[in-house]
């Protein structure tokens, strides 16, 4: 590619806008002459204006609806659009032939919205993508696998081209944070739907309190993924939030437990030890080098498939604590082999410019029309 | 939790009267305070009983030791 890449990254709400904005760093890092605007696709918006600042300060970015969007996509307006979520027109879009085949039109690269919890339902929505980015590194194979069986058998569809890594699953540091023995303070990173009943969100609520007490010398903080009132349109809405169990069930809870809406890097850099359930809090946790809990045998949680699933994920990791272990604060190093499969190396970026200028290259007309 | 439910028949039937025009309401904003949730038949499986009485004695000992439980 000769001029400047032109890249479109796409977001929605926090999740999708924290995507962004870490891919946007590393493209920056990678090709500090491209041409990167972050769009905003309102028909799923769900951010609030506090969420904005502090996510986005610079205020920077276009407001898209579906029209815009496929308008840009059609005429080619960026080489590529980067996104965590593949919405529903741009799915539309890619899975009409005409539209697909265009010359000259915008590729679609998309990436996993974060901890994959039932894998198959991303790989539908990601098969008729240009290209994908996966996680762990054994998904990458898996997916390659599916997708060529799918394009085989499907006439309409094409195999996308395939790589490892999310910007949120970057290789940690070999070395901790250098002030790590200093830190004090413990995170319980929230998470919306999950424990799922409003008994295992008291009885992790409960936990905390425990520790806050065990702990006078400690600040607890309860890290909650949004205000009450936010994300009130997010795909996983939120509906036993924990300032108000705090305030129903623990009226006198101690005065070292408390509850933040802080952005996620704050919270991780000044984290002595972090405690999540189901969270990718636990990636950006581990990521950062700070020791980290997840802790999935909370009261009720066979109720809960994220539970499950989030077992499955970080089976063989160490990092699965049971109650008392939380409660004594032992933490266990990460196992660097699951390690490897889930965190992707730091050149993530230079990827990413590199698949989209393979799929600017014009499929070579001869094996398209072999077999 | 309704999508949990709608896999049973009693879901399926709640699920369908929780978009009725005059009982749907109500009976949504019980869903919201999380009354279904205790009434489903997962919390009365033995093995489940005993995870969750084994994490709550866990929690309990650890608050009684600490001198605060119940404080």
């Amino acid at each position: 590619m000769s001029r400047p890449p032109r890249l479109l990254l796409t977001f929605c709400d926090d999740s999708t806008l924290i995507f962004a904005v870490r891919l946007r760093a590393l493209l920056r890092q990678a090709a500090p002459e491209a041409e990167l605007t972050l769009g905003c696709y309102l028909p799923e918006e769900a951010l609030s204006l506090r969420q904005l600042e502090m996510l986005v300060p610079e205020a920077g970015y276009l407001v898209l609806n579906k029209d815009s969007l496929i308008e840009a996509v059609q005429e080619g307006r960026y080489d590529a659009v980067l996104t965590s979520r593949v919405f529903r027109s741009l799915a539309n879009f890619l899975t009409t032939p005409a539209l697909k085949h265009l010359r000259g039109r915008s590729q679609v690269i998309s990436f996993l919205g974060g901890l994959d919890f039932f894998p198959e339902r991303g790989y539908a929505n990601r098969m008729p993508c240009d290209g994908v980015f996966l996680f762990p590194h054994s998904d990458v194979e898996k997916f390659t696998a599916h997708a060529a069986r799918q394009a085989a058998s499907d006439s309409h569809l094409r195999a996308p081209l395939v790589d490892f890594g999310h910007p949120t699953f970057l290789a940690p540091s070999p070395t901790p944070p250098a002030d790590l023995d200093a830190r004090r303070d413990i995170y319980f990173f929230a998470q919306a739907i999950s424990p799922l009943t409003r008994r295992g969100r008291l009885h992790v609520l409960e936990a905390m309190v425990a520790l806050a007490e065990a702990h006078p010398d400690r600040t607890v903080w309860i890290k909650l993924r949004h205000m009450p009132d936010e994300n009130t349109r997010h795909l996983h809405r939120e509906k036993h939030d924990y300032p108000d169990l705090l305030q129903g069930a623990f009226p006198e809870a101690p005065a070292n437990l408390k509850l933040t809406a802080c952005p996620m890097d704050e919270a991780t850099r000044k984290a002595a030890l972090g405690i999540t359930c189901t969270s990718t809090a636990a990636i950006d946790l581990i990521r950062e080098g700070v020791p980290t809990m997840v802790y999935l045998d909370y009261v009720d949680a066979y109720m809960d498939p994220m539970a499950a699933a989030m077992r499955r994920l970080f089976k063989g990791s160490q990092v699965i604590t049971p109650l008392d272990d939380l409660l004594h604060l032992r933490t266990r190093t990460p196992d660097p082999a699951w390690m490897a499969q889930m965190f992707c190396p730091r050149d993530l970026g230079t990827r990413v410019l590199e698949m989209v200028d393979r799929l600017q290259c014009p499929p070579d007309p001869a094996s398209a029309s072999s077999g | 939790m309704l999508a949990r439910l709608k896999a049973t028949f009693l879901g399926k039937w709640l699920y369908r009267l929780s978009r009725h025009d005059v009982l749907g309401a109500p009976l949504r904003w019980l869903l919201d305070l999380g009354v279904l949730e205790r009434l489903d038949p997962a919390h009365w499986k033995a093995a489940n009983r005993r995870h969750n009485a084994r994490q709550q004695a866990t929690l309990a000992a650890f608050r009684a030791r600490n001198g605060s439980a119940g404080s």
